[in-house]
């Protein structure tokens, strides 16, 4: 006799048993993909780099040290964990993954500014965790030239007798004005999980297409009907995407500011692309698993591949040419700047096209796998007397 | 052995395929993913980003400046513009990836001490090209600026070695310890391998298992407990070989990485062998649970590929652990075992950090592999009973 907790779990083995479809379709177009988002959604509140742990070292103890150190307290970029007697201590943080950002200040440091020797501030930073580097860097760039700033304008009030009002732009003969377009905070959520959260849904499309591919090897279907199964789990695959990207706009501040039928033709078509990559495996694998593992294994580096965190440009020619036939080369990207962007519909005229070319082509390595599986199919049943599978 | 290979029929070489198939996964699988990205993030700078320069003054001072921005390798640079609108266009679209604008009077106001303007546009949708452009931008009117400041300095009494010395203070030095260049190659690698360790070892350990559900499911209820530890202590050695073929495989990518690409390992190897040997070990807790959910390999299979991003994602590799969202970092550590392992690779290999400082790595993955190889086996062990109970 089956105790309780027994008893639910043979009504969930039977329930896959007799719906294992449904169960599979549950799990990789709704259950994960919210849980993927939450999840990472969450993880990633913080949203940017902050109060990032830095050691300070400083051999100087003047005012004008202290003032600079000070700025560094103040910015919500730093966190000074701790100011420590020597440089190596800075190393030994570090090497814990207690510290990600060091400042030496060298000893006489402002004697020597002041005797205009150009003395160094030495800035250390965790070279192994690189997004936390980007921020600490720029940050720390700003920081140094509000001081320098200050410093060169003394510099030119007292020594060259410059009037105030030219002062400003002797000190900075070229005014820049930075303009950060599109992601101007520099949210680490907009610009990783956007794709990324694509890029986790893609393995399941193109999965469930391996699933239907080899489907239709056990139980062959026409051309048209073929096509149909394409639509319809495509159809379902653009939902799982929307229903992933859903959870980042509603709880985590994405924002959406592209045309709306433009984002859901491409990622219709996107998911069409990659549901029928899986589907041609699926077709062609003798072993149902090896083919989902295949079909996983071909989407699964293009996340990385199709240049969406690492530019393109630089990596060599050859992946350069090769990420540019990649559907999520397009996707990843061009999802993003329907978010962060204002794009129009004619703007997507690339992406659209490249998918409606990749999902032609595919269509016609579909067509001539029916058509070489009918005749192998006719040729061999007269010999086996069945119709074999393929 | 090639006799008897070439006497075989089709079908019984597919089946002898998938016999050894895990064991391919497990070996050859990090291999090639090692060097596919080993190849693309060989050059360790973005090159050539697309930028494009509007000169609204056209005068010789501006022509002087813009000829600055032709020499950096980071930096494509086009002058194919005439409006502002057009820049907004090419950079929505993603032809560019930022923009210089120099107004009008801009030789003028510089040559008259009035403080000449610029702007940069970048597009920080993918904050590597805003980065790199903003870098590149920024060192080179930095130098601009100071060659400027030297010649007012000049121009009013102070020596070229006072004046020099007097722009060149308070300058940063920057350090970027244990990966110089802030290569992105550098910094991914030691994620990318403990991913490949797991994912391989799941794709390979969790089919090996449901299919072991799926046989004892079918065998017959008399069976001893002398056949089940026989079966057991079968299924321990297999587990044990793929551990060992996965650390035969990491050890030749590390082996690869070094001799084709230069990269610096900078640790301990047996320091690595021992975590990853740990990590594998808590990996099969979580092997075991994930076989004992599902009934078909397929099912399984495809679960397994799912976790890479996620499991990568929320490791503490790409987003530190400090960074985190309240009670995420507990939660994960306590349901998936690869920040016990991914950390530590990148201290190794990177940093070169010695067991001594990751001893609490070690000791949170080999509790994690403590607790959750018996839940796995109970689950599994569990299942298998409940099965055999309604199929016997």
């Amino acid at each position: 006799m089956l105790k309780k907790t027994n008893r639910i779990t043979v009504a969930f083995y039977n329930f896959k048993l007799k719906h294992p479809r449904l169960v599979m379709a549950a799990l990789v177009f709704i259950i994960i993909p919210l849980v993927s988002g939450l999840a990472l959604g969450y993880e990633m509140k913080a949203d940017v780099p902050t109060s990032i742990p830095t050691v300070i070292v400083n051999h100087d103890d003047s005012d004008f040290s202290r003032t600079f150190t000070g700025f560094v307290e103040d910015s919500h970029y730093f966190n000074v964990i701790e100011y420590a007697e020597n440089d190596q201590r800075i190393k030994d943080l570090m090497d814990r993954d207690k510290a990600f950002a060091g400042i030496i200040i060298p000893e006489n440091f402002y004697n020597d500014m002041r005797a205009g020797k150009a003395p160094k501030i030495l800035t250390l930073y965790d070279g192994a965790s690189l997004s936390v580097v980007t921020t600490c860097k720029t940050a720390m760039s700003e920081i140094l030239l509000t001081t320098k700033g200050a410093y060169m304008m003394s510099i030119f009030e007292g020594k060259i007798s410059a009037v105030p009002d030219q002062v400003m732009s002797m000190v900075t003969p070229i005014d820049v004005n930075y303009k950060f377009l599109y992601n101007s905070t520099k949210s680490f959520r907009n610009y990783l999980l956007i794709g990324m959260l694509a890029s986790v849904i893609q393995v399941g499309i193109a999965m469930q297409g391996a699933e239907r591919g080899y489907e239709n090897q056990i139980a062959p279907k026409s051309y048209p009907e073929q096509i149909k199964v394409l639509g319809g789990w495509s159809f379902m695959s653009m939902i799982s995407i929307l229903l992933c990207l859903g959870v980042q706009y509603l709880f985590f501040d994405m924002p959406y500011r592209s045309t709306v039928w433009g984002g859901l033709l491409m990622t219709f078509l996107f998911a069409m692309c990659i549901l029928t990559m899986g589907y041609i495996v699926g077709n062609l694998v003798p072993d149902r698993t090896f083919a989902i593992q295949i079909s996983a294994i071909l989407v699964l580096p293009t996340s990385v591949l199709g240049g969406y965190t690492y530019p393109i440009e630089g990596m060599p020619y050859g992946f350069q040419t090769f990420a540019k036939g990649l559907p999520f080369f397009y996707y990843g990207n061009w999802i993003r700047s329907l978010c962060l962007k204002e794009l129009e519909f004619h703007h997507l005229m690339v992406p659209l096209l490249f998918f409606i070319k990749f999902i032609l082509a595919e269509l016609l390595i579909i067509w001539a796998i029916t058509l070489f599986k009918n005749w192998w199919r006719a040729k061999h049943k007269k010999e086996w007397e069945v119709t074999p599978i393929v | 052995m090639s006799e008897k290979a070439k006497k075989m029929t089709l079908a019984e070489k597919k089946e002898k395929f998938m016999e050894i198939k895990p064991y391919l996964i497990v070996l050859l699988i990090p291999i090639a993913f090692t060097l596919l990205f080993g190849g693309l993030f060989n050059p360790i700078f973005a090159q050539n980003i697309p930028i494009e320069i509007l000169d609204m003054d056209q005068s010789a001072t501006s022509r002087e400046v813009i000829d600055n921005f032709y020499d950096s390798p980071t930096l494509s640079v086009k002058e194919d513009v005439s409006s502002v609108d057009e820049i907004k266009e090419k950079l929505l679209t993603g032809e560019i990836h930022g923009a210089i604008i120099i107004p009008q009077d801009f030789g003028k106001d510089l040559n008259g001490k009035k403080g000449a303007k610029a702007v940069v546009l970048m597009d920080n949708s993918n904050f590597m090209y805003g980065n790199n452009v903003m870098s590149a931008v920024n060192t080179i009117f930095e130098t601009v600026n100071a060659g400027v400041q030297l010649k007012y300095l000049e121009a009013g009494s102070l020596v070229p070695y006072q004046a020099e010395q007097s722009v060149y203070t308070l300058n940063l030095v920057d350090r970027i310890m244990y990966n110089p260049q802030l290569g992105y190659f550098y910094y991914l690698l030691p994620g990318l391998l403990a991913i490949f360790a797991q994912q391989a070892f799941l794709a390979a350990g969790v089919p090996i298992l449901v299919e072991e559900k799926k046989r004892l499911k079918d065998l017959p209820m008399k069976l001893s407990r002398q056949f089940i530890r026989v079966d057991l202590s079968l299924m321990v050695r297999r587990f044990m070989l793929l551990t060992g073929l996965s650390i035969i495989s990491t050890m030749i990518c590390l082996r690869l990485i070094i001799k084709i690409w230069g990269f610096p390992m900078e640790g301990n190897i047996f320091v690595l062998i021992l975590f990853e040997t740990v990590f594998l070990g808590a990996v099969t807790g979580m092997a075991l649970v994930i076989a004992s959910i599902f009934e078909e390999v397929a099912h399984a299979a495809q679960f397994t590929m799912f976790l890479t991003i996620p499991t990568f994602l929320s490791c503490g590799f790409a987003w530190p652990e400090y960074m985190m969202a309240p009670g995420f970092a507990a939660v994960i550590k306590a349901i998936w075992p690869l920040y016990y392992y991914v950390l530590p690779v990148k201290n190794i290999i990177l940093k070169g950090t010695g067991l001594e400082l990751l001893k609490p790595y070690l000791v949170g993955c080999a509790l994690f592999a403590a607790v959750w190889i018996p839940i796995g086996l109970l689950l599994f062990g569990r299942k298998v009973k409940i099965i055999r109970e309604l199929h016997g």
